[in-house]
């Protein structure tokens, strides 16, 4: 009887191996089921490029050439951008949040939840503690504009000027693990140098370890100031960090907030101005400015007469991504139809139902396509 | 128990046990000492153990001052509030349900008090009152909305059984837990960030004003429960017999409860939500000098605000990243809990 059950039971084992390489190696894409049966295009998108950052422009570069391909035209100049007003008031013309005083010093405004509020820097900073991997992607443009390399590039990486002026600058915030996971950038920084807050929110670095990191950069000679979100820090939170960043010899707590494309540019600017790279800024505003209206001339001509295409963008939970943020800014440029854009799971039914014709993941979203695709 | 001849050895036995207590309370509260000074000693930033004292007596740079007298002091202090108060907690709750199991959360205290501080976070919930103090008012509040439900749900015509008072506690919890998952689940990356970090229990936010925030009703309800010591003595030995004693069960189930909630909502509103110190402190000390209140009920007050204070210190100054208290007090405290519970043969509940 124990043979019987033994020779039953390794007949079942190898018929249910055999049905699972058939059907993990079964014909076509669309054979296989799940998303795949939309016959959507399937597209990916470096999430360090979502965000208020130089980046953001590739990204949406990249997106564009992603989907439709080429320009419909280029060589345009920045007169060409701000003559498209439509373009250029929507998303160009921002409002500075810093302002050079006669007498050298910056006046910056500055924003927390409860509102935005100034700030006077007696001078340009030469040390940032930055607590987010934004604005040391900020400073790395500037540099790369500086030192004329492509950003992300290995002459970037290679050139030890760049190097050595990036690591001198972001000195330390957040935790180098996490920017090497989120971004291309820790291959720059020296691990012994780095200021390690160990933390990835301002909110959640310890006030003393801040204070420790500030007095050691002050004790050699630096100006410095510590940079970071200030969409979730209250009143008392900002009232504190800033004592002890003034107390332990620091120059000011600049925390901004950039939701849309143009508080990307007034951030971009305001960093710039408050570090000393005034100019690269500007050009490196007005380079970006050129190549968002080229998408933008290239999406308005091909969208025309055209619906626009309807997009489903998924994180690495499986969860949709929410349409708020930077990156419902980025569909929105694009004209894409953000309503599958939910922060939370879309069954694939619904999916089905909805038909997105653009799906969207993570160019680091390490999960099986298969697995992506729901199949 | 010694069996006594006469009423002078009685009376002899009785000093003796008082000395006792008191020897053990002196050195409970002379740890308590040691540990405060030695923590206030260590963090992140590096100050000599003479110029924190030239800052304590007035000295010191404004920067060395800064850190000493505006992080590192209130900090302390509100970890010695929040582990004195959660320890005393634990021990009232168990005391009262006569399970070994109970803890603060065991009437959903805490779950209550987690999604008031998720609203707050998520939508600015009780910022038009409170302002900047809107995530610990609204925790604090939730505590008793919390408490309130259970005591409605739980109450008969016939009174309130402490069986059906801690199932509706256990519902309710897992109610509010339920919202709090659903909160996270709509939120956006940031808050769902900011709501499970405050799930996870810091003391890094903690300032003078967190402490002068979270004293006074943590105070009140380490005195309610204080003050019914040995009501909770006959309690825990049969809530039967303790009526038969004189003993308004009712009474002082209600401000036990009462006090609970006061010591609980005053924690969680400046620390978040810090699991496992409510029963771990209690137990160890129950292992080591029986089932006393009156001794009890200072050594977890004094034992658990040393412990808070250790874990924290550990906490933020020992790993190269800040870890959650909450999650050191899991980590390191099950593993002492269980080195006592079985070095200890002394029966816990006896």
């Amino acid at each position: 009887m124990k043979k019987i059950i033994a020779v039953f039971a390794a007949i079942v084992v190898v018929i249910a191996a055999a049905a699972a390489v058939i059907v993990l190696n079964s014909g076509s894409e669309n054979e296989k089921g799940g998303l795949y049966a939309l016959n959507a295009q399937v597209i990916s998108v470096d999430m360090g490029g979502i965000s208020a950052t130089p980046k953001m422009v590739e990204s949406i570069e990249d997106l564009y050439g992603q989907v439709y391909g080429d320009y419909v035209r280029t060589g345009f100049t920045i007169n060409d951008a701000k003559s498209d007003t439509e373009f250029w008031n929507k998303y160009c013309d921002y409002d500075s949040v810093v302002a050079s005083n006669p007498d050298g010093s910056y006046t910056v405004r500055i924003e927390i939840q409860s509102g935005e509020r100034e700030i006077t820097l007696e001078a340009e900073a030469d040390a940032m503690l930055s607590m987010g991997t934004i604005y040391m992607t900020t400073v790395y443009y500037y540099l790369c504009h500086k030192y004329s390399e492509e950003p992300y590039s290995d002459g970037a990486l290679g050139n030890g000027d760049l190097k050595e002026e990036f690591q001198r600058v972001i000195a330390g915030g957040t935790s180098l693990t996490y920017v090497g996971n989120q971004t291309e950038l820790g291959g720059y920084f020296d691990a012994d140098q780095y200021l390690d807050a160990g933390q990835n929110t301002i909110g959640n670095y310890d006030l003393e370890k801040m204070g420790q990191h500030v007095k050691d950069l002050a004790d050699m000679g630096r100006s410095v100031i510590l940079v970071g979100s200030g969409k979730s820090v209250s009143d008392s939170s900002y009232a504190t960090i800033r004592n002890v960043v003034l107390t332990q010899g620091g120059e000011e707590a600049v925390l901004v907030t950039a939701t849309d494309i143009k508080d990307a540019f007034a951030n971009i600017e305001c960093l710039g101005y408050i570090l000393g790279y005034g100019e690269y800024a500007n050009a490196l505003i007005e380079d970006l400015q050129v190549r968002l209206y080229t998408v933008y001339y290239s999406i308005q001509q091909r969208n025309q007469n055209t619906e626009g295409h309807s997009v489903y963008w998924e994180d690495y939970s499986g969860s949709s991504i929410r349409a708020t943020g930077m990156s419902a800014n980025i569909m929105n440029f694009m004209g894409w139809d953000t309503s599958l854009l939910t922060n939370s799971e879309i069954d694939t039914e619904a999916l089905l139902q909805e038909k997105p014709d653009i799906i969207v993941f993570y160019t680091n979203d390490t999960r099986p396509m298969d697995t992506k695709m729901r199949v | 128990m010694a069996e006594h001849n006469s009423l002078d050895e009685l009376r002899a036995y009785h000093f003796s046990r008082k000395k006792r207590s008191a020897a053990i309370i002196a050195i409970t509260a002379a740890a308590l000492f040691a540990t405060f000074t030695a923590t206030l000693m260590v963090g992140n930033y590096t100050i000599p153990w003479n110029e924190v004292f030239a800052v304590l007596f007035g000295g010191g740079s404004p920067a060395d001052r800064q850190i000493v007298m505006d992080i590192r002091l209130p900090r302390l202090l509100c970890c010695c509030l929040v582990g004195a108060a959660l320890s005393l907690s634990g021990l009232a709750m168990q005391s009262l349900f006569k399970n070994p199991m109970a803890s603060p959360s065991i009437l959903g205290i805490s779950s209550g008090a987690a999604f008031g501080a998720s609203l707050a976070i998520s939508f600015g919930a009780g910022a038009a009152v409170m302002g900047t103090y809107s995530v610990p008012f609204m925790a604090f509040a939730f505590c008793f909305v919390t408490m309130g439900i259970v005591y409605l749900i739980a109450r008969t015509k016939y009174g309130v059984a402490t069986v059906t008072l801690l199932l509706a506690g256990v519902a309710v919890g897992a109610f509010f837990n339920g919202l709090v998952s659903l909160m996270q689940y709509i939120a956006d990356e940031d808050t769902l960030a900011a709501i499970v970090y405050w799930t996870m229990g810091s003391f890094n936010k903690c300032v003078w004003d967190s402490f002068y925030l979270a004293a006074v009703p943590i105070l009140l309800g380490i005195a309610v429960i204080l003050f019914r010591s040995r009501e909770l003595n006959l309690i825990s030995a049969g809530e039967e017999q303790a009526a038969n004693m004189g003993v308004n069960v009712k009474r002082t189930r209600i401000l036990i409860i009462l006090g609970t909630s006061l010591c609980v909502g005053g924690s969680v509103a400046i620390s978040g939500t810090i699991g496992f110190v409510g029963l771990i402190v209690p137990h160890i000390f129950r292992m080591l000098v029986g089932p006393s209140h009156k001794l009890l009920i200072p050594l977890c007050v004094f034992g658990g605000a040393a412990f808070m204070m250790g874990i924290d210190t550990i906490s933020k100054a020992a790993f190269s990243v800040s870890v959650p208290v909450g999650i050191l007090t899991s980590l390191l405290g099950a593993p002492f809990f269980v080195y006592v519970m079985k070095t200890k043969k002394k029966e816990m509940w006896e």
